[in-house]
C-alpha cells in the first residue's frame, strides 16, 4: 500500500487533540509495519515554512528545495520534520485519500528517508528529548482531576495530567479553580519520557 | 454559536498568510491556526523529539523490510522505531 519514501496526504494529528487533524497534509513515509492487527505507517510531519527571519535554520528540518519540490506535485520548497514523527493506523481517518487498499503518492524519496532518519538519531544524540504522545489512550481516556502546584484541584481535560506553572487564574467564575495550560501535556505520558537506547 | 472569532493582524502578515493558504489549498483561517497550534505544541524553547502514536495494539511491532534491505540497514530501523514505538520503550 504505502512504501518508505512516499509522499502522501495525512491528516497528521496535533499534540493536544485525539484522533487526526481536520486538515490533510503531505507527509513522508519512513516505514509501515504492523502490531496485533493493525497495520500502520511511520511518518515525518513537513513544513512549508522556509524562512526563518534571519536565523539559521533549525537542524531538525531537512530542507526538500523548489526543484525537488515541484517533481514531487509541490508549488514550492519544504522541510521534512525530523522532529515529528507519528505512527498512525492505515485507516482513511488519517489518510483521507485512500481507497481500498491504495493510498495516491505524490512522489517517492527513500533515500532522503535515509537522512531524515539519520538526522532525527543526531538530534536525541545532542540533547533533544523524545516526547511520547500517546494518542490511542488519549482517545480512551475519561475526564479527571489532577492536583496542581498551588494546592488546589484544577479541572484538566482527558489530554491534561498538570496545570501549569505560572500565576493561578480563576476561570468561569468557579473559586479556585484554573485551567491548564494549553501545551503541558498528560502526568502519565510526561513520565514516559524515554531516551533511545544505543545501537 | 461560532468557534470563530475576529484578530486584528497587520496586513502584510495577512497577505502573507494569503498566499501561503492558497498555495496549500487552504483558507487563511485554516492556515492561521494550523500554524499556531503546531507552533504552540512546544514550549519556547523546548528541544524535543514529538512522537505521535495513535496505534492501540498488543503484540510484537514488526516493520516491513524493504526490498532488497540488507540485515544492518534493517536492523537499524528497527531498533529506531522499535524504541520510538514499542510499548516498552
Amino acid at each position: 500500500m504505502l512504501r518508505r519514501g512516499d509522499y502522501v496526504l495525512c491528516n497528521f494529528p496535533f499534540r493536544e487533540s485525539p484522533g487526526p487533524e481536520p486538515s490533510p497534509h503531505i507527509v513522508l513515509c519512513a516505514a509501515t509495519g504492523r502490531q496485533g492487527n493493525v497495520d500502520f505507517a511511520i511518518v515525518f510531519y513537513t513544513t512549508s515554512q522556509t524562512e526563518f527571519q534571519g536565523q539559521r535554520r533549525p537542524r531538525q528540518y531537512l530542507l526538500v528545495d523548489k526543484t525537488r519540490a515541484l517533481q514531487l506535485g509541490q508549488k514550492t520548497a519544504f522541510h521534512v520534520d525530523a522532529s515529528r514523527i507519528a505512527r498512525l493506523p492505515l485507516t482513511r481517518d488519517y489518510f483521507p485519500e485512500m481507497a481500498g487498499n491504495t493510498i495516491p503518492v505524490r512522489g517517492n524519496d527513500a533515500e532522503f528517508v535515509t537522512r531524515v532518519e539519520e538526522r532525527l538519531r543526531e538530534l536525541v544524540a545532542g540533547g533533544f528529548q523524545i516526547t511520547k504522545i500517546d494518542g490511542a489512550r488519549q482517545n480512551k481516556a475519561p475526564p479527571r482531576a489532577a492536583r496542581c502546584p498551588f494546592g488546589r484541584r484544577a479541572l484538566v481535560n482527558r489530554f491534561h495530567g498538570s496545570c501549569h506553572s505560572g500565576a493561578p487564574k480563576r476561570s468561569g467564575g468557579e473559586p479556585g479553580i484554573h485551567k491548564p495550560r494549553p501545551v503541558v501535556m498528560d502526568s502519565e505520558v510526561s513520565a514516559s519520557f524515554v531516551r533511545l537506547a544505543p545501537e | 454559536m461560532s468557534d470563530l472569532i475576529r484578530v486584528e493582524i497587520e496586513r502584510d502578515v495577512a497577505d502573507a498568510a494569503a498566499r501561503r493558504a492558497a498555495q496549500e489549498g487552504l483558507t487563511v483561517a485554516e492556515y492561521i491556526s494550523l500554524l499556531l497550534r503546531r507552533t504552540f505544541e512546544r514550549a519556547p524553547g523546548e528541544d524535543s523529539v514529538l512522537v505521535y502514536d495513535h496505534v492501540d495494539a498488543a503484540g510484537e511491532l514488526s516493520i516491513d523490510r524493504d526490498p532488497g534491505e540488507d540485515e544492518e540497514s534493517y536492523r537499524r530501523r528497527l531498533a529506531l522505531y522499535g524504541n520510538l514505538f514499542g510499548r516498552d520503550g
